[in-house]
């Protein structure tokens, strides 16, 4: 079905809207123009915009989850783990923090506001529960400045687990561990939430070796691998200036074979002619992990990995992927953009 | 990096002189949340019935009285987000949609992907996360390429965009508390976390199983809009603004804290989100989790930093008022 409306109604409705009136552009256009940048790039490297953190040492940092009491009464009970992510043998360092809040109870629509105070005096404990390894082991909290605690009474109630050897997912796979945290207050309230980590054995590790060159106009980075059991491993990378900016991000995925072996991951370009910067750079974060199934196992962020040699903005290539995909969704949105006309509604 | 002036010169050329003759509307696929059943998996009227409450429709308003194609998929909502029966069937029916096959009802988009069509997905809860992974698993340079045996793939390069409605990107800290036995009176039993059945268990804010660990950024853009209506008891548990079940920092696919306070003035920006790139804010609505997909809530719409809602020739400030009664399914109808 199509419709027909004229070129000077199209112009008008793309025209900004009174000043007073709230609108909206039709959708289809915005999209256009991100997948017109976004095409630029393909989808196994990206360039970071200048400021931006390192997305692998952003995905990696532990999430917090708290609890609050009946009517989002105090105190806040938090819980997180030292990595996301660990291997058999390695020890979790597990926190819990109780802090109060310093205002009333939060009406039903509006924001937790205020400071907080710690509080120390309760009991904490942590259940460990593997998706599919079921019961893996307790833990309680201290808050007496007894190692695992630092200080005695400031609210920081921290515990460690060392995962089993024996209770090790298979090779090349992982199980989600939840920690099941409850404190019980001196008033005899109860806070519960779960947190969590990754119990991971990924079956391919890094060697610590890694070759650079130019390659098709793309900064390669070929990482030694050593592979322990058949299976699909994914490698993720961020490159960096000198000066530690993060610059772009590259990933690639293989199935490979037992061995010691080279995967490449490829940077693209484009990315060094738009951030204008060339020389020397640095692998700032890498990591490789197993994708043989769901979830992942996870395998550690290496940090400073290497450093390339110098290489001139000329050797890189300056021309756009053109990602095909995308630029046919460009065209095909440009399309639908021109028949919607912005809702000029208040 | 920055769009130059010339590709913005370009693009709008290219608008203008796309002709004066211009092609349908896009074909709306809608993804429902999570369930505590399988019904909407082995029943598309229950799929189909997610969408509605008493004379409110949802697909009734967003598709402008049923005048643009629509196409309603129904998948296994106890399943975790990657789940062959969550984000595989999700995928596999999405590409029937786009092959111009029907729903389970009987509705067909109006062009086919090969005929030129255009598909945007509207997805609701759970449904964000489902896409996420479908979106961010598309290459084979992925960590979950093609997860499964399932087209994920095929469905980034067919669909447009996807635009989530109380998106669990980042989880739910409801389902924190109810999968750490906490019952603290924050009334989750009004809401699908009633148990921490698989599904809820993988809307968890925990890092280890959350869909950003698993995936890269998505193919296609994911448009976010969300509700900052109450629920009694639930929003009392939840950080900073929410709809009663998912908190704004998931809504809107926050970086770094999963459990982060953000409000109308200060959800995060189109630069710090789960991934770095591909996740883009609407606008927020006082509407509860329920409101945002059944459309029997006609209320207030509030901009939001990066929004979409334009004041005159400039973006909204954050927290403006810009609609005073109208619903997310009205809402979708005007973005197209």
């Amino acid at each position: 079905m199509k419709k027909t409306i004229s070129l000077a109604l199209l112009l008008a409705a793309t025209l900004p809207a009174a000043a007073q009136t709230a609108s909206v552009r039709p959708l289809a256009l915005s999209a256009a123009e991100d997948y017109a940048r976004q095409a630029r790039y393909p989808q196994w490297s990206t360039v970071l915009e200048l400021g931006a953190v390192d997305p692998l040492i952003a995905d990696r940092q532990p999430s917090r989850q708290s609890a609050l009491g009946a009517g989002g009464a105090g105190p806040r009970l938090t819980v997180w783990a030292s990595t996301i992510s660990a291997l058999p043998g390695e020890t979790v360092t597990l926190y819990a923090a109780l802090a109060n809040l310093q205002t009333a109870p939060r009406s039903l629509l509006d924001g937790l506001v205020g400071s907080s105070s710690t509080v120390s005096g309760a009991r904490i404990s942590g259940e460990l529960v593997g998706e599919r390894l079921g019961a893996l082991g307790a833990v309680s909290y201290r808050d007496d400045g007894i190692a695992p605690d630092t200080i005695a009474g400031d609210g920081l109630y921290v515990a460690r687990y060392t995962l089993p050897v024996d209770r090790t997912p298979a090779l090349g796979t992982a199980d989600s561990v939840m920690v099941k945290t409850q404190a019980l207050l001196a008033n005899n309230e109860r806070r519960a939430v779960a947190g969590g980590f990754q119990f991971s054995n990924p079956a391919a590790r890094l060697t610590g070796r890694y070759l650079d060159s130019v390659k098709n106009g793309n900064l390669v980075l070929a990482a030694e691998v050593e592979v322990l059991a058949p299976g699909r491993v994914y490698l993720t990378g961020t490159l960096a200036d000198l000066a530690d900016l993060p610059l772009a991000t590259a990933q690639a995925a293989q199935v490979l074979q037992p061995g010691k072996q080279w995967m490449d991951l490829s940077f693209y370009g484009l990315a060094f002619h738009d951030r204008g910067v060339a020389g020397k750079l640095r692998l700032a974060s890498v990591a490789l992990s197993s994708t043989n199934g769901m979830p992942n196992a996870l395998g550690p962020v290496i940090g400073n990995a290497h450093v390339t040699q110098a290489y001139a903005l000329t050797q890189f290539t300056k021309a756009s992927f053109a990602d095909p995909a995308l630029l046919e969704t460009v065209k095909r949105l440009q399309l639908d953009a021109a028949g919607a006309l912005p809702a000029l509604l208040k | 990096m920055k769009l130059s002036m010339a590709l913005r010169a370009s693009l709008g050329f290219l608008l203008l002189a796309a002709s004066a003759t211009v092609q349908a509307a896009p074909c709306l696929i809608f993804v429902h949340g999570k369930q505590t059943d399988t019904n909407t998996y082995t029943s598309w009227t229950a799929a189909r019935n997610y969408w509605k409450k008493d004379s409110g429709d949802f697909i009734r308003e967003a598709t402008k009285q049923f005048a643009t194609s629509y196409y309603v998929v129904g998948y296994n909502g106890t399943n975790p987000y990657y789940g062959a029966q969550a984000a595989g069937e999700v995928a596999n029916e999405i590409v029937n949609a786009t092959n111009g096959g029907a729903d389970g009802g009987g509705n067909r988009c109006a062009q086919t992907y090969a005929n030129g069509g255009t598909f945007w997905v509207v997805a609701h809860s759970m449904g964000g996360a489902v896409m996420d992974y479908i979106l961010g698993n598309n290459d084979a340079s992925d960590p979950n390429y093609n997860y499964g045996g399932a087209p994920f793939s095929t469905v980034a390069t067919r669909l447009a965009m996807v635009v989530t409605t109380g998106g669990a990107h980042r989880g739910s800290e409801g389902a924190d508390a109810v999968c750490g036995d906490s019952s603290g009176g924050c009334n989750w039993a009004a809401s699908w976390i009633q148990s921490c059945d698989t599904a809820t268990y993988w809307l968890r804010s925990a890092d280890d199983v959350q869909v950003r660990t698993y995936s890269n950024a998505p193919a296609r853009n994911i448009y976010l809009t969300g509700g900052y209506e109450a629920i009694f008891g639930a929003s009392a548990c939840l950080s900073g603004e929410d709809d009663g079940v998912v908190q704004y920092a998931s809504i809107f696919a926050c970086n770094g804290s999963a459990n982060a306070s953000y409000n109308n003035s200060n959800a995060c920006n189109n630069s710090y989100k789960q991934e770095t790139s591909g996740f883009r804010n609407l606008d927020a609505s006082h509407e509860n989790h329920d409101d945002e997909r059944n459309d029997v809530d006609r209320d207030t719409r509030k901009a939001i930093p990066d929004g979409i809602w334009m004041c005159g020739s400039v973006k909204c400030s954050p927290d403006t008022t810009v609609q005073s009664a109208m619903s997310t399914g009205k809402f979708i109808s005007i973005l197209y």
